[in-house]
């Protein structure tokens, strides 16, 4: 049975970075997190807003968890000025 | 029941959506958005995004640069003082509403800033003559009012905006009684634009919206948590979270988008259309009935008839009109400087503004009952 389907495309080059856990980018605040994960959902990247692991950030803040090659995402982040604070691998 | 002719204050009833909205928010999104990790919270923060999205398009703006705020007023509030913290000088107009002459007025009363009171005329090369007379080096906003909340007249906001962005002034405009009336864009050259989000984008009430171009930076009149950068004694410098301090208003956010919804459905065009046609209704029922002023009448404007009948006291008429099941606004309507402006400050005025939900059965009914009252006085 299917039971999902995913839009993301799977491209070698793409899927470079992939993990089961997944690389995290932490975002500046909730809103450019939401507006961040509209666009690569868009683009049909895997992308989830979750809270910011406690190990990776200063205080509170939520980040995205994404699948694909880091670099190819915050291009996409750049391109739509969109901030973040860093990319970080658990 | 009372039939409500009191729109401008706030809207009522509100569309079945905002009502199924804010029943569902409160049954389905108790978590505090933005405000941890649980389901609960990424839940209720992804309808308060939803909004916020829906909001920006509805405006034209980036969905980062969308504020809820409680209301207009601090809306106003918080673009006037955000601006003027260091100073300088700001214009407004002798059509502003308190929730924009209070502030300046609080702000020149303590030294922190200086303002001058432009007349709005007719001729609108008139009154932008006036405007640019009144800027100086020091000057570095104006303030005005899209649509007055007494009577209804236009401002004519593109001009000055236009001015501003030529003189190289803020423009901050009160858009409390023209958004969801006036298709209104930040195209139109606002740097920030206020409203509220209980009048005519029939939202709950406690709800409000501080849109900005970005072009400017406000400094912040309230801090506190906002869920980010929580380990900094410094307010987060981010968008919008920056300008929403404290827990939002979840509840009235959702059903503000509801709201929004429904007058982007049925168009901002056809809603005034519609109550414009209430309106002309009910201006004609006046000139019938004679010993009527009706105040801007050959302005442009937003519906909102304010009238009087003769010398009578404005509260005397609406007190009668509530006991004949009508409600309508008398007074001063929160608006000192157009009273002045309209020679009107001892008798205030009997405001009149229809709704999506008013009918024209009602406006006759209407009609029927001050011609009673007039006999009465």
């Amino acid at each position: 049975m299917l039971l999902f389907r995913k839009k993301r495309k799977r491209t070698v080059d793409r899927m470079e970075n992939f993990n089961m856990t997944g690389t995290y980018i932490a975002m500046t605040s909730i809103t450019y997190a939401m507006k961040a994960k509209d666009i690569l959902n868009g683009l049909g990247y895997f992308c989830e807003v979750t809270r910011t692991p406690k190990n990776m950030g200063s205080g509170c803040g939520y980040s995205l968890r994404i699948k694909d090659n880091p670099d190819l995402i915050t291009a996409q982040l750049d391109r739509h000025m969109l901030p973040y604070k860093g990319v970080f691998r658990p | 029941m009372t039939a409500n002719f009191d729109n401008s204050a706030t809207t009522f009833p509100k569309p079945e959506s905002v009502r199924r909205a804010v029943s569902t928010a409160m049954v389905r999104y108790g978590g505090n958005p933005g405000r941890g990790g649980h389901s609960l919270s990424a839940a209720a923060g992804e309808q308060v995004y939803r909004v916020r999205k829906t909001a920006a398009e509805f405006f034209g703006a980036e969905v980062e640069n969308t504020v809820f705020t409680p209301n207009c007023t601090y809306a106003l509030n918080m673009a006037v003082k955000g601006i003027m913290q260091n100073g300088g000088h700001v214009i407004i107009t002798c059509y502003e509403h308190n929730a924009c002459s209070r502030p300046v007025f609080a702000l020149a009363k303590n030294g922190r800033a200086r303002f001058s009171i432009a007349n709005i005329y007719e001729d609108t090369d008139r009154t932008l003559d006036e405007l640019s007379a009144l800027i100086m080096p020091e000057t570095k906003a104006v303030c005005c009012i899209i649509a007055s909340n007494v009577t209804g007249r236009i401002m004519p906001y593109r001009e000055i905006a236009e001015l501003c962005r030529k003189r190289g002034l803020c423009f901050i405009a009160d858009g409390a009684q023209a958004c969801g009336i006036l298709d209104l864009k930040m195209s139109d050259g606002f740097n920030f634009l206020c409203t509220s989000g209980h009048k005519a984008l029939y939202g709950p009430s406690g709800t409000g919206l501080l849109i900005s171009d970005g072009q400017y930076k406000l400094s912040t009149i309230v801090e506190g948590g906002t869920g980010a950068t929580s380990s900094e004694l410094d307010q987060t410098p981010y968008m919008p979270e920056q300008l929403e301090s404290g827990s939002v208003n979840t509840t009235g956010i959702i059903g503000l988008g509801a709201g929004i919804e429904f007058v982007r459905r049925k168009t901002p065009a056809v809603i005034r259309a519609h109550e414009k046609s209430l309106c002309e209704l009910f201006e004609n029922g006046l000139r019938n009935i004679g010993g009527v002023i009706v105040y801007d009448e050959g302005s442009e404007r937003v519906p909102i008839t304010a009238f009087n009948l003769g010398e009578e006291h404005s509260d005397r008429i609406t007190t009668l009109l509530n006991e004949e099941g009508f409600a309508l606004r008398g007074g001063l309507q929160c608006a000192a400087l157009v009273h002045r402006t309209l020679g009107t400050t001892e008798q205030g005025v009997v405001r009149f503004s229809p709704s999506a939900f008013n009918s024209r059965e009602q406006v006759r009914r209407l009609l029927a009952a001050i011609q009673k009252i007039k006999r009465k006085i």
